[in-house]
């Protein structure tokens, strides 16, 4: 049996500042098996987005074992976890952190690029994600030029292209009107079908009936696991 | 991420800030430009000044004698025919000399007169300088021997008073003398800005009559083989202080030394004006460290963005990298164009010789990578470690 996706030991980030220690995610136990698609929901400075970049390998933690599909995150040098950022972690991020000079093709192709997938093979493949996202007629467009929902889809595209173990997701629809926001659950339900592991941030107890497992987080701990 | 990659991420992100980009280039552009022009103009000008000397000829085995010092440089005084005459005769390693009387004086035909060169030398001169009789015939031993008032003139003397006729044979008075015409000197242009078509050549005898001397001007020496030259001055020294009852009243030229000299002062206007390049060079690597810093600033989030989706140091190093690289070259390969095309402007507008130098290009263009590379290296290793999160979040 494959391992989980995500596993968690004893798993804590805490920070020191001048008003003393924060233990922003503390002793967390958690296993996310693949193809599940959990949300992550809470009041914020519950260690919601701490969680997350100690997931999303952004960030390393201060006590406890983080293990990616059964790669422990800790022997890893920072071009380890940049590598591992690249194959297994597709990105969601709330305000799409799209390259702004880049049209949405090479947005796409971005990840591929560092992972030197040769430039034909990375040019198709992003036809391909852009077209599954519905964006086949804005490839050469730039991020200004495009919508929010339109933007949040080629992120979604950047996200997978390298066919990641897991998305991690960062209040993906926090900038968009409700149908937009629909139309990406949609997207992320979609993709949750076709068996990718999905972790979603979210404050919104309405967007996390959306997934099939939630997480409650209250001060660095886990309050509830459904 | 292959290296194509890298460049064309480093063309892109420079073309999105053109002006900056050109302005930040310029320093370059002109450190790489002012090397080019300079050491091709220096060395242009000591070809040319080779050439001049060469083209004078007096050859390798040849040596000026000037009468008087050279610091301080004193009224000469003490160079006569007889001391020339007996170079030759007292010194036997000496093959040949020439005396030589320079002055001006008005020269008339057919009722145009002008001021032109009245040279006086013996008949052997053009057997020993590289200047020729294009018609007629040149001096003979006689005419110095004899005092007698024959002239070879120049090519521009011959068009100012013999347009379209032969002047062979004809009469010309020079200060009112009549000479005869024997020959005609080959052209020969201008020679360290004397020209060597505007004159007139008379037996060295009847020049000292005509200018009311009794002094040389100089002698030219030939020794029989290049390297008892150091011998025949040293001899020359001995026997003309003896003659004159005093020393140092005489200095020597080699062609070469005249070269070396030369060769000396161009070499310090080179070093001078490389020193200038190097600063302008420094200053515009300055320039490429300060604008990769904004930029590296400026990108922040794209850095984080870029950490995000799994670029490693390395690659974010080399974005950065790549992109001063491709701005020092850019700026260089300007720099070589406006550089080329400026030092082949200004010798043809001065006639000297066009000729770029290869070694200034190679400099140029090797400096200007360096450039590239010294200013890349600290602001992409800054871009390269900066926190993922921290560039993400990044506000600008």
């Amino acid at each position: 049996m494959s391992p989980p996706v995500l596993e968690l030991r004893k798993l804590s980030r805490h920070y020191e500042t001048p008003a003393g220690p924060v233990m922003a995610v503390h002793e967390m136990d958690l296993r996310v098996e693949r193809g599940e698609f959990m949300a992550l929901l809470g009041p914020s400075g519950c260690g919601k987005s701490s969680l997350l970049n100690l997931l999303g390998c952004l960030d390393r933690p201060t006590g406890g074992e983080l293990l990616i599909d059964g790669v422990a995150v800790s022997s890893l040098d920072d071009d380890g976890l940049a590598g591992l950022r690249n194959r297994k972690i597709g990105f969601v991020f709330q305000h799409y952190h799209l390259l702004p000079r880049m049209s949405a093709l090479r947005n796409v192709e971005l990840p591929m690029m560092y992972a030197n997938v040769p430039p034909a093979e990375r040019r198709q493949r992003a036809l391909e994600g852009l077209a599954r996202v519905q964006l086949s007629h804005r490839l050469d467009h730039t991020p200004s030029m495009l919508s929010g929902g339109e933007s949040q889809r080629v992120a979604i595209a950047r996200a997978l292209a390298m066919n990641p173990s897991l998305v991690l997701a960062d209040e993906p629809t926090g900038n968009l009107d409700t149908r937009t926001g629909e139309e990406i659950m949609q997207l992320f339900e979609s993709m949750h079908r076709d068996g990718t592991t999905l972790v979603m941030v979210t404050h919104s107890p309405e967007m996390a009936t959306r997934a099939d497992r939630i997480l409650r987080l209250r001060d660095g701990r886990i309050e509830s696991d459904t | 991420m292959t290296g194509s990659d890298i460049l064309a991420s480093a063309f892109d992100s420079l073309a999105a800030n053109k002006v900056r980009s050109g302005l930040t280039m310029l320093g370059v552009v002109i450190g790489v430009a002012l090397v080019i022009i300079l050491v091709s103009l220096g060395e242009s000008a000591k070809t040319f000044v080779d050439d001049q000397m060469r083209g004078i000829g007096f050859g390798r085995n040849g040596m000026v004698i000037h009468p008087g010092k050279m610091d301080p440089p004193i009224e000469p005084s003490k160079l006569r025919l007889e001391d020339s005459r007996e170079i030759s005769r007292r010194v036997p390693e000496v093959l040949d000399q020439v005396p030589i009387v320079v002055g001006s004086a008005y020269i008339r035909a057919g009722g145009q007169e002008y001021k032109t060169s009245v040279r006086g030398f013996t008949e052997n001169y053009t057997e020993l300088v590289n200047h020729r009789v294009e018609s007629g015939s040149f001096l003979t031993s006689l005419d110095v021997e004899q005092h007698r008032k024959t002239c070879v003139i120049g090519q521009k003397v011959k068009e100012k008073l013999f347009a379209g006729f032969d002047p062979i044979g004809e009469t010309v008075r020079i200060s009112g003398r009549r000479f005869t015409v024997v020959g005609v000197m080959e052209k020969k242009g201008e020679m360290m800005g004397d020209d060597l078509d505007d004159l007139v050549i008379v037996p060295i005898t009847t020049a000292q009559d005509l200018l009311d001397t009794d002094k040389l001007n100089a002698v030219l020496v030939w020794a029989r083989r290049t390297e008892d030259l150091p011998l025949i001055r040293e001899r020359i020294i001995e026997f003309l202080s003896g003659r004159h009852m005093r020393k140092d009243d005489f200095h020597f030229h080699t062609q070469e030394e005249m070269i070396s000299i030369l060769g000396t002062i161009t070499g310090t206007l080179t070093a001078f004006v490389s020193g200038v390049a190097a600063v302008s060079l420094l200053v515009g690597c300055i320039g490429i460290v300060n604008i990769m810093l904004v930029s590296v600033l400026e990108r922040t989030r794209e850095i984080g963005i870029r950490k995000a989706v799994g670029a490693r140091h390395r690659d974010i190093f080399l974005q950065f990298f790549g992109e001063s690289m491709v701005l020092g070259l850019l700026g260089g390969l300007s720099g070589l164009v406006s550089g080329v095309g400026l030092a082949a402007l200004v010798m043809v507008r001065t006639g000297l010789p066009v000729h770029i130098s290869g070694w200034a290009v190679l400099m140029a263009l090797i400096c200007s990578l360096g450039v590239g590379l010294l200013a890349g290296v600290y602001p992409a290793m800054r871009a390269a470690r900066a926190n993922p999160i921290q560039a993400l979040r990044f506000e600008n």
